[in-house]
């Protein structure tokens, strides 16, 4: 089966990665439409950078910043600074590619062809035609998929124009009313996809957004199993991006920025109405409603954890920070931030950011601000400069809002907001081969070298260059401080690694929380676990990170501290309590669907289906019921988290005792569960799963001690299983009256037998004919008879006298 | 003018131990008395019936001897041997009393052969009876008791049938929730 899990799956996430190289090869790919390669794309890996060893401050050597003291910027730094001006008279837009640092890019490369995968670096959004999702011949002969009732969706009619990162795009026809073009999106499998915000837009048309018309289930051919189809009105002006990128002259192209920023100004307020984020604001993300090309709309943001498909060129400096599927929620000013990096990025004639790794990008960012890293000198108009430097401004509490934004548009002047001063040394502090004057770029260097980081606190040179570098007593009496703890924590598992996390958001309190090999905002550790359960990734991080606590170090770095995160920290809580508990219902599978609502329930009984509304699972386990072995119990760790989490806390007793050792128990568990949920959620008729759990009830019938009653009870299931009704069953197995029948019965019965037994006891000691009573009663017998017989002779004589 | 205070109740003689104990005394004076009585009328009936009183004394000599030897508490042999033993000892008791009832007679028929015969065999007769009937009748309870235990076992059987062997292993207050 072509399973996009197993690809991803297959891979190591990377420490770091290449800028918005994926980005960059996206972009080509949809200039150049190699159709047969852009018929999916699935997130690869990025490489990690070493941290080496000339990195590591050698022990009992001078701290290094007093040697490097003075030190111009390193080389690559320098040369974001300072970039090699690209020809102006290149057509188009050059976003950076993923090479190698000192790598000196071609001058046209978009008219060279999509590296092969082999070659590609890593980063890059890979095509399916080099992943095992090739559609076979047989899928792409499939007749179309209809999708709620309505939408036929085309297996072999896919539109590589259309595709998401995290979900391929097939033409879809509306059967009432084929005058409209539709695409379908279907998303990985498994991938946890913005339920909420399908929910809310789902059938609703919001300005500057790709309408989300339709929204449902069905097999799908490619993938062999049942997937989730995302129905959008069809986009038939293009991608915005291929506009941009055209011959036209400058004076549209500006026109279309001009529309671009109102476009997604609007979209977003629109989405702000709605309480929803897009996170997935990027140049090849932009499309032309209308053929005219004058309509411009927001494109897809649902079939992914937010800002999972995001160039970390397009995120702010803490969320590119996080891994993919650790960045969350966030806030609408990360969506401004992205609108401006956007906006810069379709300005360019030449990317500022060409060439830069990851790493490179984010110390850039942090050390000559976003603004100046992502906006170089070849702009096609100065006019949005000043939008720019208002969106991409670095403190969320001084960048653009809406008001702003509109002020801006109606030509008045935006009143500067006075940044506060950031702490910053004289003396720079050279780790990883830059140069810091920040504590927060040396704090992400040294999340990106832990094992040097951690000797780094330990020897002191952290400390004795806040003192004498930035000259900040407080902060290096915080290190210290979390020194002096971690040190005083005997049975502290993983101490350093603890310590670290905690100097780095000392140093750096916006930051992510760094754990291990996971960097990651607390919000996001739902669809984080959704994530590296498909890839089969180190989930044991993820459980020890919850049981030891660990997000409370990040709620408690956080201005206003714990209080001020409440909702979150005590989810943890709950999270941790499901961890703590090992029986079914409980474990990584119970934190899975509680955080996750949008994640399908990924039990083996469930085969290909997609289920994800407890509903559902009803139907998908009654028809599971033909295929599994009738011994199989109808519930696993899956099932019972999943239900656990979906059907509300009354069903957890039911799921306690279902792990119980006792079958019996275990059995009227499964039966009591089952039978709430279809009283709760239907359907009446459930054939299948009464039949199923019917022919388990064995253990159960056998609790009843009267066989007579097990007789007649056996005599009845078969009537109710033919009926389909598990409250029924459970009726009749449950029945109080019948049990207080059987149990006083049985009482009576254990007296009788028990008084049987003590009269046998009783006659059998005292028949024997040595026993006292024997004796007795026969000498007694003896005595009688004499005086009888004297009687009867006496009175004989008399009479004879 | 003011009523003088109520006198104090009389304190309550202490039980006299010696009172106490005056049931069991009056008991062993009444047993004493009744004894004397027993003894006065023994000695006045054998005055009055001395003739009798000698054949009785030597015919029921193995009535006494039983109860001498006969260490059950209800004393089985004695009655036995002495049922049997006043059979034989009637006939000459009436033969006594037929003749002149006085001393000489009643020794002349007391140790008479035939009569002493008759009222020593027949006390034999009635030892034998001692003797021969309680193995007889342990018996006739023994098949009683097999019987019984039969029916007993048919009932549990039937039980065990209709409520499984749980019922035999069941404890005897059975808590089933």
């Amino acid at each position: 089966m072509a399973d996009a899990r197993s690809d991803i799956g297959t891979r190591e996430r990377p420490e770091t990665a290449p800028a918005d190289a994926d980005l960059a090869h996206r972009i080509e790919g949809v200039l150049q439409e190699p159709a047969a390669q852009q018929a999916d794309h699935l997130i690869a890996p990025e490489p990690a950078i070493e941290a080496t060893e000339h990195d590591d401050p050698q022990p009992g050597s001078p701290p290094q910043f007093e040697a490097d003291a003075g030190e111009a910027m390193p080389p690559e730094m320098a040369g974001v600074a300072d970039l090699p001006e690209e020809p102006t008279a290149e057509p188009g837009y050059e976003i950076a590619l993923d090479v190698e640092p000192g790598f000196e890019p071609e001058p046209e490369p978009e008219l060279e062809p999509l590296p092969a995968e082999d070659d590609a670096p890593d980063g890059v959004i890979s095509t399916l035609a080099h992943t095992e999702e090739v559609p076979t011949v047989a899928a792409s002969l499939a007749p179309p998929v209809t999708v709620a009732g309505r939408y036929e969706v085309h297996p072999s009619r896919p539109i590589p124009d259309l595709d998401s990162p995290s979900a391929r795009a097939f033409e879809a026809v509306d059967r009432e009313n084929p005058r409209i073009e539709y695409f379908a999106l279907i998303p990985i499998p498994g991938m946890p996809v913005r339920k909420r915000e399908i929910d809310e837009m789902v059938g609703h048309l919001i300005p500057n957004i790709l309408p989300l018309t339709e929204t449902g289930t069905a097999e799908w051919p490619i993938h062999e199993r049942e997937c989730l189809f995302l129905i959008f009105e069809r986009p038939l002006g293009g991608r915005v991006l291929r506009a941009l990128r055209s011959d036209m002259p400058d004076y549209k192209k500006i026109d279309i920025l001009r529309a671009v920023v109102d476009g997604i100004s609007n979209g977003l307020q629109q989405l702000q109405f709605r309480g929803i984020l897009h996170h997935a604001i990027r140049p090849d993300n932009l499309f032309f409603m209308d053929e005219a090309m004058t309509q411009i709309v927001l494109g897809e943001f649902l079939s992914s954890p937010p800002s999972f498909d995001q160039p970390i060129a397009f995120e702010t400096i803490e969320r590119s920070m996080a891994i993919e599927s650790g960045r969350g929620v966030g806030f609408l000013s990360d969506d401004l931030y992205s609108f401006g990096a956007t906006l810069a990025f379709l300005l360019q004639r030449n990317s500022p950011v060409r060439g830069m790794t990851k790493e490179q990008l984010i110390v850039a960012k942090i050390m000559n601000s976003s603004y100046q890293s992502l906006v170089g000198r070849h702009l096609l108009t100065p006019r949005f400069l000043e939008l720019m430097r208002g969106l991409l401004h670095d403190d969320p509490a001084q960048r653009w809002d809406f008001e702003s934004i509109e002020q801006w548009s109606h030509g008045r002047r935006v009143a500067p907001t006075q940044s506060s001063p950031q702490l910053r040394s004289q003396r720079p502090f050279r780790f990883g081969n830059i140069d810091h004057i920040q504590p927060r770029s040396l704090a992400y260097i040294m999340s990106q070298r832990r094992e040097t980081a951690i000797k780094l606190i330990r020897d002191g040179t952290l400390e004795t260059w806040i003192l004498r570098g930035l000259e900040d007593k407080d902060l290096a009496a915080s290190v210290q401080g979390r020194v002096d703890y971690i040190d005083s924590q005997k049975d502290l598992a993983d101490p350093d690694d603890i310590l670290l996390t905690r100097v780095l958001l000392v140093l750096d309190p916006s930051a992510p929380l760094n754990y291990k090999n996971f960097t990651f905002f607390p919000e996001s550790f739902g669809t984080l676990l959704a994530v590296e359960m498909m890839r089969e990734g180190d989930i044991r991080t993820l459980a020890e990170m919850v049981v030891r606590d660990i997000p409370r170090i990040w709620f408690e770095a956080q201005p206003g501290g714990i209080g001020q995160n409440f909702i979150e920290e005590t989810a943890f809580q709950r999270l941790r309590l499901y961890l703590q508990k090992t029986t079914p219902g409980y474990g990584l599978e119970r934190c899975l669907y509680e955080a996750n609502p949008s994640v399908p329930c990924n039990s083996p009984l469930m085969d290909t289906r997609y289920v994800v509304e407890i509903e559902k699972f009803l139907l998908v386990l009654n028809d599971a019921e033909r295929r599994v072995d009738s011994k199989a119990k109808p519930l696993d760790r899956h099932l019972a988290a999943f239900i656990a989490a979906r059907a509300g806390a009354d069903t957890e007793t039911f799921i306690d005792d279902f792990g119980d050792h006792d079958e019996a128990i275990s059995a009227m568990a499964i039966l009591r569960l089952y039978s709430r949920l279809q009283e709760k959620f239907g359907p009446e008729i459930l054939l299948g799963l009464t039949r199923w759990i019917g022919g388990q009830v064995g253990p159960v019938i056998r609790l009843f001690h009267s066989r007579a009653t097990r007789r007649d009870l056996e005599a009845e299931i078969p009537q109710i299983v033919r009926r389909g009704s598990l409250p029924e069953l459970l009726a009749v197995l449950d029945d109080a009256e019948t049990k207080a029948k059987d149990r006083n019965g049985f009482t009576a019965a254990v007296a009788e037998f028990q008084k049987a037994e003590s009269e046998v006891i009783e006659i059998t000691t005292n028949s024997r004919p040595g026993s006292a009573k024997v004796q007795r009663t026969s000498y007694q017998v003896a005595a009688i008879l004499s005086v009888m017989l004297m009687i009867c002779i006496v009175s004989l004589i008399i009479m004879a006298h | 003018m003011a009523r003088p205070p109520a006198k104090p109740p009389a304190k309550a003689r202490p039980k006299s131990p010696v009172k106490s104990t005056t049931p069991s005394s009056s008991k062993s004076q009444m047993t004493s008395g009744t004894l004397i009585l027993w003894a006065i009328a023994f000695v006045a009936i054998l005055f009055a019936f001395t003739g009798t009183m000698i054949l009785v004394l030597v015919g029921m000599a193995p009535t006494l001897v039983a109860y001498i030897i006969d260490r059950t508490p209800k004393k089985y042999a004695a009655f036995c041997v002495g049922g049997m033993n006043f059979t034989g000892v009637f006939p000459s008791i009436l033969k006594l009393w037929e003749r002149n009832p006085d001393i000489k007679a009643a020794i002349g028929i007391a140790f008479h052969p035939f009569d002493l015969t008759v009222m020593y065999g027949s006390a034999a007769f009635g030892w034998m009876l001692y003797q021969a009937i309680p193995p007889v009748v342990a018996a006739m309870i023994a098949v009683s008791a097999q019987h019984r235990i039969a029916q007993l076992r048919s009932r549990q059987r039937e039980l065990i049938r209709e409520w499984g062997d749980a019922l035999a292993l069941a404890p005897k207050e059975d808590n089933l929730n």
